[in-house]
């Protein structure tokens, strides 16, 4: 008669391996395992993530007054290469009277009295294709007429070979920026050799502005990881347009194919005037871009207007709240949120230490819907610090993220 | 054969009870309910800022743990100091690292909303600080309801370095024990794998075209504060340059590792590493950092960092946050001291 010694811990071993083989095949845990997102439950956006769209939200240029950004583009993945598809948002206001540039942000906005500084969003695209595992990095003034392992530069290097030894090339070239100054953003979708957008989620940024002062040796640095939304793979319907979150709809049948935009933005920041440690007095500069955008009817982006609900919080646990309408792009002082542009009145502004009475804060940020439109935003922080030289001194931050919108955007593409 | 089949079913199910779990992960951008700031340094010319804020709208309160490495003249010595401070709704705090917050609250402050002491660091302080949400009895709780981060300051440079803390998210199975176990149970695993983009030391910023340098500290995963044992891990580095050409390097990290990227693989001659641009011949490069799992069966040996990178080093730089990969293949623990 067959003993039952030994056939329990030998079922429990099959077991386990059962499991581990259930475990690895599961979705979630292939994303894990591949670093890859498997459904809107693990796909996300974030700062730390590679992804499918990567979104820049302020870049700058002004080299007559010796700032400039460094843009960085960088294909994570193990594929052989990859095709990105980008766009310069130039977000440049100009003047009623005779187109020079200035900023309807600010006051005064740089346009002689009685010309009105017009808003502007004008997009400039391009495309590239980045080989396995490939940074490359170029300058906004100047754009990369040559990418690296383009077959037409006239500095050719060793590139690597594929499988069969054949060279691997990139193509396609940078444009620089469309103005100097210019201000604005970028945005890059991966994007088959037809323009057709992809859900491998493999690309990641950053952008470096890098400030000179008028001293010999006066610089300043400020570096940010570009915003990345994932998309979710088997829902891409390879139409020209990308629905970030939200239900099905006429737009997007599939519902969502790519991570919807966060419900709340929280920014961490220092009130306006704050002397941090005591001695360096600082202020903020938030930018906020929206997550929906058309690139084939450029004037819809900024006729849309979407309300911002913000509500601050001091370390007093006291809560403050405003709002604001943006259009297509928003850069503007925190004190110039609730007040008038320029400086004069900020010491009233909610978001100035001399209202708060502490030196820190958190503020929320929400975007409102309108009807069935998400109409969320993305933005980043750039703080200010007067550190005793002829210029400030600078730090940037990606803003937090809370929650997911109930309605989604959507990325039109031309 | 009931027992055996039932022993099967059972293993089946443990295995596979991760499957399909919430996704919680290590991240930078969103609340958790651990943070770790990698780098924090007191000095004669730098300070450190921590900002840390409560984004839900209940109070909470957290534990939290300076830790630095420092040599006594015969080895090393693991220093550890902690305290806690409660941040009520939607709260924010800051401090200064050199000075603290006082034990006693300004007078203009109601008691009830100051945060609580935080020690002073003395100077040459160079470590990280992480804190753990707890409830009222000091049990660790997974609410995900952190975020932080942390502002180098350089007063002889006027520099200023800003990074988010990393946030590690709780997930429901939280015991509420002293042991934190970063496993996707309890808490979201530390990332398998970490990405780095950066310009290879020596090449010359485009703008500026000034040498640029970068910094990288490395805190592992695993600590067990109660022990007193500082975790360790093994790292491996894979270097891509823009033409696609790979070289690897490699890096034991025991409790703490700051130091240039060029440190990693050639700490002698700096302009013989991997990392430098005479070797790679490109701008920018793109390094994935693996932690080695091995067969350590109590914890893991993942690491979370930051990076520093300095335009015409010392003067001008920033700090990053790394992209992460998640879903580290070995589970990390974090052990709190008990209270007695």
């Amino acid at each position: 008669m067959r003993t039952m010694k030994g056939i329990p811990w030998r079922m429990s071993l099959v077991g386990m391996i059962a499991g581990a083989i259930l475990v690895v095949m599961a979705p979630g845990a292939q994303a894990q395992l591949t670093g890859t997102c498997s459904d809107e439950n693990n796909c996300r956006i974030g700062t730390d993530r590679p992804a499918s769209i990567v979104i820049y939200p302020r870049l700058v240029t002004d080299t007559s007054s010796g700032v400039d950004t460094v843009v960085t583009l960088v294909n994570a993945g193990e594929r052989r290469s990859i095709d990105a598809l980008c766009f310069y948002v130039n977000t440049n206001g100009h003047c009623s009277n005779n187109n020079a540039i200035c900023n309807p942000s600010e006051s005064p906005t740089g346009c002689v009295t009685g010309a009105t500084c017009v808003p502007g969003w004008i997009e400039t695209d391009f495309r590239l294709t980045l080989t396995k595992r490939q940074p490359i990095s170029w300058r906004l003034s100047e754009g990369a007429q040559f990418l690296p392992c383009d077959a037409n530069n006239p500095e050719p290097e060793s590139c690597r070979t594929d499988d069969q030894g054949n060279p691997i090339f990139n193509s396609g070239s940078i444009p620089p920026a469309p103005e100097d100054p210019f201000i604005g953003e970028l945005k890059c979708i991966q994007v088959d050799e037809a323009d057709v957008p992809v859900e491998f989620n493999e690309l990641m940024g950053t952008a470096t502005i890098v400030s000179t002062g008028t001293a010999p040796g006066d610089i300043d640095v400020n570096k940010t990881n570009a915003i990345g939304i994932q998309a979710i793979p088997g829902r891409l319907d390879e139409n020209e347009i990308l629905c970030l979150g939200g239900e099905p709809n006429d737009d997007c049948p599939n519902g969502a194919e790519y991570v919807g935009c966060p419900q709340t933005l929280i920014m961490d920041h220092y009130f306006d005037n704050a002397l941090v440690r005591g001695e360096e007095e600082v202020t903020s500069r938030l930018t906020l871009v929206p997550c929906s955008q058309n690139f084939q009817n450029s004037s819809a982006n900024l006729a849309t207007r979407t309300t911002i609900q913000f509500l601050v919080y001091n370390e007093f646990e006291q809560r403050f709240s405003t709002s604001m309408r943006i259009a297509c792009f928003e850069d503007r002082q925190i004190s110039d949120i609730d007040t008038r542009f320029g400086d004069s009145d900020d010491s009233a502004s909610i978001f100035n230490v001399g209202v708060q009475g502490t030196v820190s804060g958190q503020s929320r940020i929400r975007a409102v819907s309108v009807g069935d439109e998400g109409r969320g935003v993305l933005g980043q922080i750039t703080e200010f610090y007067d550190c005793g030289l002829d210029r400030p001194c600078t730090t940037a931050s990606n803003l937090k993220t809370q929650g997911r919108r109930q309605f989604g955007d959507e990325i039109i593409l031309r | 054969m009931p027992r055996a089949r039932t022993l099967f079913l059972l293993s089946v199910l443990c295995f596979a009870g991760g499957v399909g779990r919430a996704a919680a992960e290590v991240t930078t951008d969103q609340p958790g309910a651990v943070l770790v700031f990698p780098k924090v340094i007191v000095d004669g010319t730098r300070d450190t800022i921590i900002q840390v804020s409560n984004a839900s709208g209940a109070r909470i309160r957290l534990r939290c743990f300076y830790t630095a490495l420092d040599s006594n003249g015969e080895s090393d010595v693991w220093l550890t100091v902690d305290f806690n401070i409660a941040l009520t709704r939607l709260q924010p705090t800051v401090w200064v690292a050199s000075t603290g917050r006082p034990v006693m609250p300004p007078g203009d402050r109601p008691a009830e909303l100051e945060p609580g002491p935080v020690p002073p660091l003395a100077e040459g302080f160079l470590g990280e600080l992480r804190c753990a949400a707890v409830n009222d009895a000091e049990q660790p709780v997974s609410r995900n309801v952190l975020t932080g981060s942390a502002t180098i300051v350089d007063r002889s440079t006027h520099e200023l370095r800003r990074y988010a803390a990393v946030a590690i998210q709780g997930l429901p199975k939280n015991n509420g024990d002293n042991t934190l176990l970063l496993n996707n149970v309890e808490y979201s695993t530390c990332p398998r794998v970490l990405l780095l983009n950066h310009f290879f030391t020596g090449a010359l910023d485009p703008v500026l075209e000034t040498p640029v340098a970068t910094n990288i500290t490395f805190v592992p995963c695993s600590v067990d504060y109660e022990a007193n044992s500082p975790g360790t891990a093994s790292l491996q580095f894979d270097v891509v340059n823009e033409f696609e050409q790979r070289l690897s390097a490699s890096l034991p990290v025991r409790c703490f590792a700051d130091l240039p990227l060029t440190d990693i693989d050639s700490r002698a001659d700096a302009s013989r590493s991997i990392f430098n641009v005479a070797i790679q011949g490109t701008l920018v490069g793109q390094t994935r950092i693996r932690p080695v799992p091995d067969g350590d069966s109590d914890h893991g040996h993942g690491v979370l960092a930051v990076a520093e990178e300095f335009h015409d080093p010392p003067r001008a730089g920033a700090a990053i946050n790394l992209q992460l990969i998640p879903g580290n293949l070995q589970g990390d623990v974090i052990v709190l001291p008990n209270i007695f």
